[in-house]
């Protein structure tokens, strides 16, 4: 026996394309290799009695003895059972075709067909019901994500996540997308109940990539990209600017007759502004803000990985860099990122591992402070007239333009006004995995993870409106956070004839810290120190500091019993303790049943040609939410102060009526579907139908301020989600040369609230822009929008009806809905909703020779979003410039429009949340388009495994009917509740990319 | 694994936390104090301050329109209107600390029985101002007096407006009467002072509309004012301007005020008060959120010195150098158009650091000599001399002749005048109209009944204007709760 080399090609039996990262392992050893994009392997044997086993997912594994080969071409055949893929649930694994409940799975090397740089952003539109919106595109915001509906008022919707088991992580984006291995995302109660108390917003379970026995593995991935505006909404120029200005002026004689004639309006002459007109009175600048701020930038993302190991033990070694720039001027963001993970088998019985992620980011932020003249805000009413910075060297302001409401030039603000946010992050675990007999082990894990978080931020000394009151503003807060778990559970798999059993029984102990401080500083002698010595500062605000804690207590178990692979039964409970609850409810219980039905493997489906797989799924469950504050249910007396004798005195109040009723809210899901696979499965078909209803809702329920307090934590009020999903997989074509795959994730769901509060009334949750914006109403969605209709304008012929509303011609009409003559809170009304009706994923992939080219097209439909900027920019004029639609503002010649006519703001200005603001937020967005094309795998004596160039360009067109830049918007109004709002977003960008993933 | 799921928060006590040293019963007491700031802080809109409301619904005010002031001239407030809110639940807020306070330091066993008695009388004392404040805002109110614990107790209903005097207003401020506080307290805590000066105004308010008790209430208040004017602690400033003097907090005149300090809380109610955007401040924000209306100021009598340029109005000022350029005329002087109240005109701040350092005044000692005044001319059925005095020095700083009719009613619509012109704008001018349910017209110059007068702005007071909406939120919250007639 000698050693010798095998060569060979491994291909698809259907239509004879080369299939690449096949793994062909010897039999019986640790050796191994995977193929190349060509198909092609090399593996040395040690004789002819060695035999190769070729695996990949998806086919069906062969086995080959070499004889006296030194060429073993392979076909592998489509298993039709490829249902057989393993999904990761809670605490362990199934295969896809023993699934009862409904889980949506995708690949890590799925997720990086686009250049994304959080997870969240990766999983947009993949899985039917999961919804994920960007709240900003400036650089580090992270994405919200909510999976089958809103289903909650005060507690948090934010999904659970799960890294490598460790549940709960805070920040799943710390996670460059190159190290997933797998994303798998929990739905219905069979799935998620195994996480009771915490599964009711769903699961995301990640698990990232690890070494595996017998091969070497070394990659590198890298990306740039060139970020540029996807739009451009104009600014004024400096004569339009002026036009207006003056038209104001001029109207103020009609809108404030006797302030008028009083002299309160006396405009700015040009010819007393020479440094802004030249001789003859024209402006000197004509500067437009929106250019001036966001401009193109770039990005660059790498990653290098060598993932591998022996016989008994299996490492990876992974690190990270991305450095992301910002539209904005001077936003934002670089990380570093390293992770390491070892798996070792050290006795026969026992398996220990673990891994190490560290992940180091720095965001910077300029465009905080909204609702403020902060820089997004300033793009648009910093005039035009003004330059950024004068001949002299000093900075334009708004105030050269006396009369301005005084906010900086933007540029300056970017410039003088910072926050930058340091956090480190660090994901811990270590295992062990004892095996008792074949059936049954015992896997214990210790996990962790710690966060430092900072806040710097400096606002300078004579930024006007931000800092200029405080002569320059520095803070530093910093938030310590740990969290540890410690889990131990058994894992029991039996089958005996046509009876399998696989059962789990575990307990979890799980708690979170948290320590922080915050420090003000303010009244400095130079914008030199910013937030780097705070001590500096001459005026100090009191500091800050606060510590918390929760845990939570929990005991688990599953059971799954499949009869001859047709019949499949899920049971599911969790017993979760939680300190958050009262004294009185500390401890529920979570129980789910499932049940699926192979059809298929039914006799008389056996040998169908067309419908290839079938099953039926049922399942309904219990889980809860738990992601209240903490201390929710105690009565605090508070301390905080009150000026007495020239200083601060502390005194003691009474901070919160607590409530020692507390408990879980709960939500009981039902959830029917059905997984469908036609012509060998080249068609797949997952439907779902889904009932959620969410009970004894924890609300921040009002209760009359005639306690001295607002509102009570409380268990009143009940909503309900249903919804239907639809994924769609096709192979349209598969040929040798050309593959067609179309992949579809429908998703409609429907929310309505049940209960609310003690007495049923609505309640205005907020954000309150102007009054209220959101209402909170039985029979009616979370996020419905609320406030005035607009009908227009009143029109000259109207101005007898206008007076009776103390209006002229010219003033906005509102609609008096209730006919008492008057406009007031009575006749504000449901004007639009926040969450969309259905949304619609649409990709495509093509595969011609070395070429590979897809594209994906996300639909979002029947939503709003509250263009609340028309507020300032388009409701007054003359102390500050607008947007370009006042130039279809209302004139005796232009009657039949929704903007008043321009008037100087003191004589009068009507501004209300109303349907004009609340605009069509439906999109169809070219949300990602790749061409790929892998090189010959051979340069040299360099063999690689994979070596692909790619071009992409993400958000490559959008259709929309939306006003402002992007209707998939939020700013800073917080709230859960309220999404789809926007106040002087960040724009969104449009990024081109250029790519090369290398694999050897 | 009980302990496991136990909270043990850290950073706040409970209700439930035993306390006991005197530094402790000093904050629950000073707890009573922090909701004063509701007084002339808060509010909706942009320039809008809980202290305009009052004056927006007299008609002789006005605003910007984000302060919504039109709808309280206009009279098309409702339930749901800006300020209603932060009246009711800044009221209530001070109350259940009071009440807090009261409880707390029942229980504190380490203090001596003076010290107890003097911070039980501060509670109480705050506890009928925050009352008074709401009778005559809301009429009747829910009466709370302990710690609401459970929430089978919340909805508490209206108890009539007398109830309220009879049981909580007038007994917690006789107690408070009882005490040893010193007749000043400079750091702005109730003294001896400032609780006969609220004697004398729960006394003289409850004497009119609407629980009408007449001259033996005249009687109360009377006694009341007279005890501070003996005394001798207070006396009127020499200027009008000396009010605005940051060095003069809490001294000469002033009784009790909303404090303020520059570096800590600033007064509000400065920047409020500016005309806006004109560029005369280095204020950020001159907001023009409560500016008087021309009609008013001009029916102050001739010569009357508080109507004159830069005393209690303004109608022009410097431009400021950030905002005009050096060689502009407005830098030296910019005509605002208008008239602008001078009260809160914190020089200081307006023309280098926008930090008001002047605090805001709820008593002062020309109001004490006009409740005199009012109160015992009632009692007498004619004016006595020292009445006359009071009045009379009120008018001669405002370089006034002396009034010298002996007619009661001739005598009390003088001192009602009196009030219009020296308290205004000061939170009174609006309660007076409620309580006298007369109304002085700016144009006539006579006294209109309340219902049915017209303000310059061309609406008619109707009896239903005679009390605020309950906030929206609270008769949704609470039940039992009726919503007042018209509302």
């Amino acid at each position: 026996p000698k050693d010798k080399t095998i060569k060979g090609k491994i291909t698809d039996s259907e239509n004879g394309s080369a299939l690449p990262g096949v793994n062909v392992i010897v039999k019986g050893t640790s050796q191994g290799t995977s193929s190349n994009s060509d198909g092609n392997y090399e593996i040395n044997v040690n004789d002819n009695s060695a035999v190769l086993v070729f695996s990949f997912v998806g086919y069906e594994k062969v086995e080959v003895p070499v004889g006296d080969r030194t060429t073993v071409d392979v076909t592998l055949k489509v298993d039709s059972k490829s249902m057989d893929e393993v999904v990761v649930i809670g605490y362990g694994t199934v295969r896809k075709s023993d699934l009862t409940g409904s889980v949506g799975a995708i690949k890590g090397e799925k997720l990086l067909d686009r250049q994304a740089t959080n997870v969240a952003q990766s999983l947009q539109g993949r899985i039917p019901g999961v919804d994920v919106a960007v709240n900003s595109s400036a650089p580090g915001y992270q994405p919200r994500v909510r999976i089958r509906g809103v289903g909650s008022i005060n507690s948090s919707l934010e999904p659970l996540y799960v890294i490598d088991g460790i549940v709960g992580v805070s920040n799943p984006n710390l996670l460059n997308p190159n190290d997933i291995e797998s994303l798998e995302v929990l739905k219905d109660a069979s799935a998620t109940a195994i996480y009771g108390a915490r599964g009711a917003n769903g699961v995301i379970i990640i698990t990232t990539k690890r070494g595996k026995s017998g091969t070497t593995q070394i990659s590198y991935d890298v990306w740039g990209s060139y970020i540029t505006p996807a739009s451009r909404l104009g600014t004024l120029s400096a004569d339009e600017f002026m036009q207006v200005y003056n038209t104001a002026y001029d109207n103020a004689a009609k809108f404030d007759e006797q302030g008028f004639k009083d002299g309160k309006y006396v405009r700015n002459l040009p010819a007393n502004f020479p440094n802004l007109f030249d001789a003859n009175g024209k402006p000197k600048y004509n500067t437009d803000w929106e250019k001036e701020i966001y401009k193109p930038t770039w990005a660059q993302n790498h990653e290098l990985a060598v993932r591998g190991g022996g016989e008994k033990s299996a490492y990876s070694i992974s690190v990270g860099y991305t450095d992301q720039g910002g539209l904005m001027r001077n936003s934002n963001l670089t990380r570093y990122s390293a992770k390491l993970t070892l798996d070792n088998d050290a006795t026969k019985w026992l398996k220990v591992g673990g891994s190490i992620f560290i992940n180091k980011a720095l965001i910077k932020e300029v465009d905080g402070g909204s609702g403020g003249l902060n820089v997004p805000r300033m793009v648009f009413e910093a005039v035009p007239i003004l330059p950024i910075k004068y001949p002299d060297g000093s900075w334009g302001r708004n105030k050269d333009w006396p009369g301005m409401e005084g906010g900086e030039n933007p540029v300056r603000i970017a410039d003088q006004r910072t926050q930058t946010n340091p956090r480190t992050e660090i994901l811990g675990s270590l295992y062990s995995n004892i095996k008792f007999t074949p059936d049954l082990s015992l896997r214990t894990n210790y996990s962790y993870e710690l966060r430092f978080d900072k806040n710097n931020f400096y606002s300078g000394r004579d930024l006007n409106a931000l800092s200029a009151d405080q002569k320059g503003s520095a803070s530093i807060s910093a938030n310590n956070e740990f969290y540890w778990q410690f889990e131990n559970y058994f894992n029991y798999n039996k089958t005996i004839g046509d009876h399998n059993i696989s059962a789990l029984l575990g307990l979890s102990w799980q708690k979170r810290s948290w320590e922080n401080f915050g420090v003000t500083a303010q009244n400095f002698i130079d914008d030199f120190w910013g937030w780097h010595n705070i001590n500096v500062g001459n005026t100090l605000v009191k500091p800050n500091s606060s510590d918390q804690e929760w845990s939570l207590n929990s005991y688990f178990g599953r059971l799954n019993y499949s009869f001859k692979d047709r019949y499949l039964l899920t049971f599911t409970g969790r017993y979760d303790g939680a300190s958050k609850f009262g004294v009185n409810n500390k401890y529920a219980f979570f129980p789910s049943a499932a049940i699926a039905w192979n059809v298929t493997n039914e006799e008389f489906l056996k040998s169908n040609a067309t419908l290839t797989n079938l099953k039926i799924r049922a399942s309904y469950g219990k889980t809860g939410n738990q992601e209240i504050g903490q201390y929710a249910s105690q009565q605090f007396l508070g301390t905080s102060d009150v000026l007495l004798g020239g200083s601060r005195q502390t005194f003691v109040w009474r901070s919160s009526f607590g409530n020692p009723d507390l408990r879980w809210e709960y939500t009981n899901q039902l959830d029917i579907g059905a997984d469908i696979g036609l012509f060998n499965n080249r068609i797949d078909l997952t439907f779902d139908y889904y009932k959620k209803v969410t009970k004894d809702l924890l609300l921040n329920a009002p209760i009359p301020w005639s306690t001295g307090l607002g509102s009570v934590t409380q268990n009143i009020g009940s909503v309900q989600n249903t919804g239907i999903e639809i994924g769609v997989n096709s192979r349209n074509i598969s040929t040798e040369k050309f593959t067609w795959s179309t992949n579809v994730a429908f998703s409609a769901n429907k929310n309505k609230i049940l209960k609310l509060g003690r007495n049923g009334d609505d309640i205005f949750p907020g954000p309150n822009f102007l009054g209220n914006t959101n209402i909170l109403r039985i029979g009616h969605a979370i996020g419905t929008l609320w406030g005035y209709r607009r009908l227009g304008t009143w029109g000259t012929a109207e101005a007898d009806e206008a007076a009776k509303y103390n209006r002229l011609p010219g003033d906005l009409k509102w609609e008096d809905i209730n006919k008492d003559g008057k406009i007031d809170g009575k006749d504000e009304t449901i004007i639009g909703r926040s969450y969309p009706k259905w949304n619609l994923n649409v990709s495509n992939t093509f595969q011609l020779g070395k070429f590979d080219l897809s594209f994906d097209i996300r639909i979002v439909m029947g939503v709003n979003t509250v263009n609340a900027t028309k507020h300032s920019v388009e409701d007054r004029q003359a102390i500050a410039s607008s947007s370009r639609s006042v130039l279809n503002a209302w004139t005796p010649e232009n009657q039949n429009t929704h903007i008043a006519q321009i008037r100087h703001y003191n004589a009068g200005y009507d501004t209300h949340m109303d349907d004009w603001w609340v605009e069509d937020g439906s999109f169809i967005r070219g949300q990602n388009i790749v061409l790929g094309y892998s090189l010959p795998t051979k340069f040299g004596k360099v063999n690689f495994q994979r070596l692909r160039i790619y071009a992409s360009a993400q958000n490559f067109f959008l259709i929309d009917n939306y006003s402002g830049y992007d209707p998939e918007a939020l700013t800073g109004f917080g709230g859960q509740l309220n999404a789809n709002m926007e106040f002087f977003q960040y724009p969104r960008p449009r990024t081109y990319n250029l790519g090369l993933n290398i694999v050897f | 694994c009980n302990d496991f799921l136990t909270e043990n928060p850290t950073g706040q006590l409970t209700t439930g936390s035993s306390v006991s040293s005197p530094e402790i019963a000093r904050a629950f007491v000073d707890g009573s104090y922090s909701q004063i700031t509701t007084f002339n802080n808060g509010g909706g809109g942009w320039g809008g301050n809980n202290a305009s409301l009052v004056e927006f619904m007299t008609g002789k005010a006005d605003g910007n329109s984000q302060t919504e002031a039109f709808k309280f001239f206009n009279l098309e407030y409702d339930a749901r209107a800006f300020y209603v809110d932060g009246w009711w639940s800044g009221m209530y807020s001070g109350i259940a600390r009071a009440n807090l306070a009261i409880q707390k330091i029942g229980e504190i066993s380490t203090l001596p029985a003076a010290t107890k008695t003097n911070m039980i009388a501060e509670a109480r004392a705050m506890r009928a101002l925050y009352y008074f404040q709401l009778v005559r805002m809301f009429g009747d109110v829910p009466k709370i007096t302990t710690l609401i614990t459970s929430l089978d107790d919340v909805q508490t209903p209206r108890s009539p407006v007398k109830e309220i005097y009879d049981e909580i207003i007038i007994p917690d401020l006789l107690e408070a009467e009882k005490s040893t506080l010193p007749w000043r307290d400079t750091a702005g805590r109730m003294s001896m002072g400032a609780i006969k000066a609220l004697l004398a105004h729960v006394y003289l308010t409850y004497a009119g509309f609407p629980v009408s008790a007449g001259v033996p209430a005249y009687t109360e208040s009377a006694k009341r004012s007279k005890e501070i004017i003996d005394n001798g602690t207070y006396s009127l400033f020499a200027e009008y301007t000396d009010m605005i003097v940051p060095a003069n907090r809490n001294q000469t005149e002033f009784i009790f005020q909303v404090q303020h300090e520059k570096d800590i809380r600033n007064n509000g109610l400065t920047p409020v008060t500016l005309p806006a955007f004109t560029g005369i401040a280095s204020y950020s924000d001159e907001y023009g959120g409560l500016l008087p209306r021309k009609e008013f100021v001009e029916s102050f009598e001739k010569g009357d010195k508080r109507a004159k340029e830069k005393q209690f109005f303004y109608t022009y000022y410097k431009g400021h150098p950030s905002d005009y350029p050096a060689g502009d005329p407005r830098r030296d002087s910019l005509n605002l158009g208008g008239y602008y109240i001078y009260k809160w005109f914190d020089k200081q701040a307006i023309d280098n650091d926008a930090k008001a350092n002047i605090n805001y005044t709820i008593y002062r000692y020309a109001e004490i000599l006009l409740m005199y005044a009012e109160a015992s001319n009632r009692v007498e059925g004619k004016p006595n001399a020292q009445a006359q005095k009071a009045l009379n020095d009120v008018r001669k700083r405002a370089q006034l002749p002396a009034v010298t009719t002996t007619n009661v009613d001739e005598f009390e619509k003088a001192v009602w005048a009196e009030r219009y012109f020296e308290l205004c704008y000061e939170g009174k001018m609006w309660f007076d109209m409620i309580r006298t349910r007369k109304v002085r017209n700016d144009l006539t110059k006579q006294w209109d009944n309340f219902v049915g007068h017209k303000t310059v702005y061309g609406k008619t007071f109707a009896e239903k204007n005679l009390l605020l909406p309950i906030p929206q939120r609270e008769t949704d919250n609470n039940k039992s709760l009726e919503q007042n007639v018209g509302f």
